[in-house]
């Protein structure tokens, strides 16, 4: 697009420093003298996709090579998406402001499934075709990656290739490899270039395999239709933090965007093992980053953005091995710097009230635990690892050093819940409520529970579990709205709804793709922004298209099912997570491979990786 | 020690808003290892204060700010050190240093200019009879809407100059300042001349008896001692 048009878009959209593309750090690499070029894609707001740090970090890792570029795009606001349609104007890359169709590779982010309709939205913006099987050598590849890989089977017919796992090598070598095909002209066979992705290790390109299904519709197996293809592909692992690349230069967004702070990747994985929980399955195994190396990185990262604060970043920070240590030097190194260090996850416990207070020196209004469950029964059957005596000493411990809010997360209709287990959520957050009052200084403490529905996710031990219905999940909220209310109380709850399109997609199969695109049809996009869900339009697309949501949602999965995404390979294998439910149905607890019992759930063997702890590593069973 | 930096803001800067160039300024700021002086509290932020904001989509050509340093660098080295960190189309014109207790920017400015450019070039001379007609008028009004609803407003007293260049551009002087602001959309909704045009705003001053003083020459504190508001001193 030449620059005089887009200023003419400009300044009439909201917000119009979400496309400039020339913010701090932004890498503007030459277009003719890097013949593989490719644009990462996050299909949300620029608010939202900037805050991501797969984004900084593939884009760094691709932009440090030569012959390869990387530039952005978001989805832009409803605004602009008005604009560029009365015009005619393609989607563009906030870099070059080139139409997205003219990159070899458009790269999205799976980060959740409410941003499926929004992929296909881009697609259209950008004037390309959505099924794959429609495109051709004159259009870019359609790959996707991130957690939504771990079953990609509802986006398949639109995407020509995904990645699983870790990107930062497995990028550079698709790019890699496109410039060769590129330069032996057979870029033009899309067939070929199928295949030759295909043979690239953690690459799944689904059009190569057939799914046959069942008389009642569950699967009956995934097999590749042509041979040299891999009947299973693994995902990629970077086995050791210290020797990836990580992006010690990122983008310094002009616009205030959710996670506006340095982050500092301190480890991948958790290990602890919650049954609900797919990052903690997928991001398996538990990789720490060498402690002065974090703290070169900090001291590049403070220098070339300038940011005010260091987030210590990761699934669960306060298990980092080294962390009393890493944040006690980072603050010190940063006090007069004005750069304060913040923890967003932590542990229910009173070593993380201490490890935040050390950190805060300014007292933060909020401090935020995840009990998940209300009842010791059920965060056993969860695996959550904390007891109501843990719970009330860490929050006692964090009224008593100044914070006057605490915000707890619970999830509701997890398999076996009872009402004792919501009457537990009452309870719980009463007692606390009443800790504050004993405690907080000034005496008005406030707790918030905040609940989510539980969506039953593929590589966790409640995979084959059903999700509430809708009604059921209301009349839980509506239970728990009227016991938490009063002085200092507040509830929030997730809409119902979304929890259910997000259960239908999370262990979905192809035959949903349909019902995707319908819903995108009749108007569906930036369906994680409240504002723009409207449940309508995916009755309206389920009823159309003849499918039974309700088939992915509540069916309870046969124990010898084969799921959808049983031809992908994430290292957790399908015996352990059987185990995993056994014991959850048990109630008993499976130990965090941390302490140094190994639970068997595969990874490192079947990966050939290992847990590296900085504090030490445990050994492994056989 | 106080700082005042003049800069302009250009390119694709033109689209920040004010928030956006505050966040901007202190994170280039800190790049370069300025001593940002820290207020005191519970949440210390660096002690930055600009002059009138400038409303997204128009360039400035002489825009300000002030910034308090822990300890002295010399003027140049701001400027040198800042300027490497600046993004494309912010530039740096000027740093200097400003007397403790010289009041603040948002206080002093009271005017602000603008150039106003059509896209379809208009007739000098017919501009010009608008703006003396719109001039002779002893009210200006113009519809205004604010959060307590939709009024009439006089703007009149706030249009201190209209100037028509012999290229057909206008030049605007309007009131600026903490008690009001005439935008320069509304003396062009007034003179009917609205078309597709480009604003820009080409300085911001001290309007004081008669006077036109420059955020860099009003920099010195009221001196008591001498008996009477001495308003303003040239620095060099």
């Amino acid at each position: 697009m030449r620059d005089g048009e887009l200023e003419k878009l400009l300044s009439r959209v909201s917000r119009p420093s979400r496309y400039l593309g020339t913010e701090w750090n932004a890498v503007h690499k030459d277009w003719e003298e890097n013949p593989a070029r490719m644009a990462f894609i996050y299909p949300d707001l620029y608010e939202v996709g900037m805050s991501h740090l797969g984004l900084a970090i593939l884009y760094g890792a691709v932009n440090e090579r030569a012959g390869m570029l990387m530039e952005r795009a978001f989805a832009p606001g409803p605004d602009l998406e008005a604009l560029l349609r009365q015009n005619h104007i393609p989607l563009f890359s906030l870099e070059s402001h080139r139409p997205l169709y003219e990159f070899d590779v458009l790269g999205f982010t799976l980060q959740y499934e409410m941003s499926y309709t929004t992929i296909l939205n881009i697609l259209d913006l950008a004037g390309i075709p959505l099924l794959a099987g429609e495109r051709t050598a004159a259009h870019p590849l359609i790959i996707g990656g991130g957690p939504g890989a771990a079953n990609p089977e509802p986006l398949a017919p639109f995407f020509d290739a995904f990645l699983l796992g870790d990107g930062e090598e497995a990028l550079p070598e698709l790019l890699a490899l496109v410039a060769d095909l590129k330069k032996k002209g057979t870029i033009n066979d899309r067939r070929r270039v199928l295949q030759t992705i295909a043979g690239l290790p953690g690459f799944y390109v689904p059009s190569l395999y057939e799914v046959k299904y069942n008389d009642d519709g569950t699967v009956a197996e995934v097999v590749p239709r042509e041979k040299g293809v891999p009947a299973r592909v693994s995902k990629r692992v970077i086995p050791d933090l210290d020797t990836a690349y990580f992006p010690t230069r990122p983008i310094v967004p002009f616009l205030e965007v959710i996670h506006d702070r340095i982050m500092l990747e301190v480890m991948r994985g958790c290990t602890h093992g919650c049954r609900f929980c797919q990052a903690g399955a997928i991001y398996r195994p538990v990789r720490e980053r060498d402690l002065a190396l974090l703290l070169r990185q900090a001291e590049e990262l403070v220098r070339h953005t300038g940011h005010e604060e260091i987030s210590l970043t990761s699934l669960s920070t306060a298990d980092y091995s080294r962390v009393e240590e890493l944040a006690q030097t980072l603050t010190a190194a940063y006090a007069d710097r004005g750069v304060s260090i913040s923890l967003p996850s932590l542990r229910v416990d009173a070593f993380s009230v201490r490890l935040a207070e050390a950190v805060q020196r300014v007292r933060k209004s909020t401090l935020t635990f995840a009990p998940e469950a209300g009842s010791q029964r059920l965060r056993d059957v969860i695996n959550k690892g904390v007891d109501e005596e843990d719970i009330l000493t860490a929050t006692a411990e964090a009224f008593r050093a100044g914070w006057q809010a605490i915000k707890l997360y619970f999830m509701i209709g997890l398999p076996t819940e009872e009402e004792g287990d919501l009457l537990g959520i009452v309870h719980l957050a009463r007692r606390i409520l009443d800790v504050g009052r004993k405690l907080a200084p000034g005496g008005r403490p406030t707790v918030t529970v905040s609940v989510s529905s539980f969506v039953p996710k593929p590589w966790t031990a409640f995979q084959w579990e059903p999700q509430d219905r809708i009604e059921v999940i209301k009349r839980k909220q509506e239970m728990l709205r009227r016991h938490l209310k009063g002085p200092g109380m507040k509830f929030n709850w997730h809409e119902a709804e979304v929890s259910f399109i997000e259960a239908v997609l999370s262990r979905g199969d192809r035959r949903l793709s349909k019902a995707i695109a319908a819903a995108w049809r009749r108007g569906a996009r930036l369906e994680g922004w409240t504002e723009h869900f409207n449940f309508t339009l995916w009755e309206e697309a389920f009823r159309e298209t003849g499918i039974d949501p309700a088939f992915y949602a509540y069916r309870p999965r046969r124990d010898d099912e084969v799921f959808p995404w049983d031809h992908l390979d994430f290292g957790v294998s399908k015996a352990f997570l059987k185990k995993e439910r056994r014991r959850a149905r048990e109630g008993r607890v499976t130990a965090d491979c941390r302490s140094g019992r190994c639970s068997g759930c595969g990874v490192c063997p079947g990966l050939g990786v290992d847990l590296i702890l900085k504090g030490g590593s445990p050994g492994h069973a056989v | 020690m106080r700082f005042r930096i003049k800069y302009r803001k250009g390119g694709w800067t033109v689209y920040l808003g004010h928030l956006e160039m505050l966040r901007l300024w202190q994170r280039a700021m800190r790049r370069a290892g300025l001593p940002l002086a820290y207020s005191r509290g519970f949440n210390p932020h660096p002690r930055l204060s600009f002059g009138p904001a400038l409303a997204v989509g128009i360039e400035g050509l002489a825009e300000y700010l002030d910034v308090e340093l822990a300890h002295p660098l010399s003027d140049e080295e701001i400027k040198e050190r800042l300027g490497a960190e600046l993004p494309v189309g912010l530039e740096l014109i000027l740093v200097l240093s400003v007397p403790e207790g010289a009041p603040a920017l948002t206080s002093v400015i009271n005017a602000a200019a603008y150039r106003v450019s059509w896209d379809e070039p208009k007739d000098a001379e017919t501009i010009r009879e608008r703006v003396s007609a719109l001039l002779a008028a002893p009210v200006i009004e113009v519809v205004r809407s604010s959060k307590e609803g939709t009024g009439v407003k006089d703007i009149r007293p706030g249009v201190y100059r209209l100037d028509v260049l012999d290229n057909g551009f206008l030049d605007m002087l309007l009131e600026c300042s903490a008690k009001g602001v005439v935008r320069p959309e509304e003396v062009l909704q007034a003179l009917a001349l609205e078309g597709t045009y480009r604003l820009t705003r080409t300085g911001l001053f001290i309007r004081q008896n008669g006077r036109l003083l420059t955020p860099e020459e009003f920099v010195e504190p009221p001196s008591p001692a001498r008996g009477r508001h001495r308003s303003a001193v040239t620095r060099r």
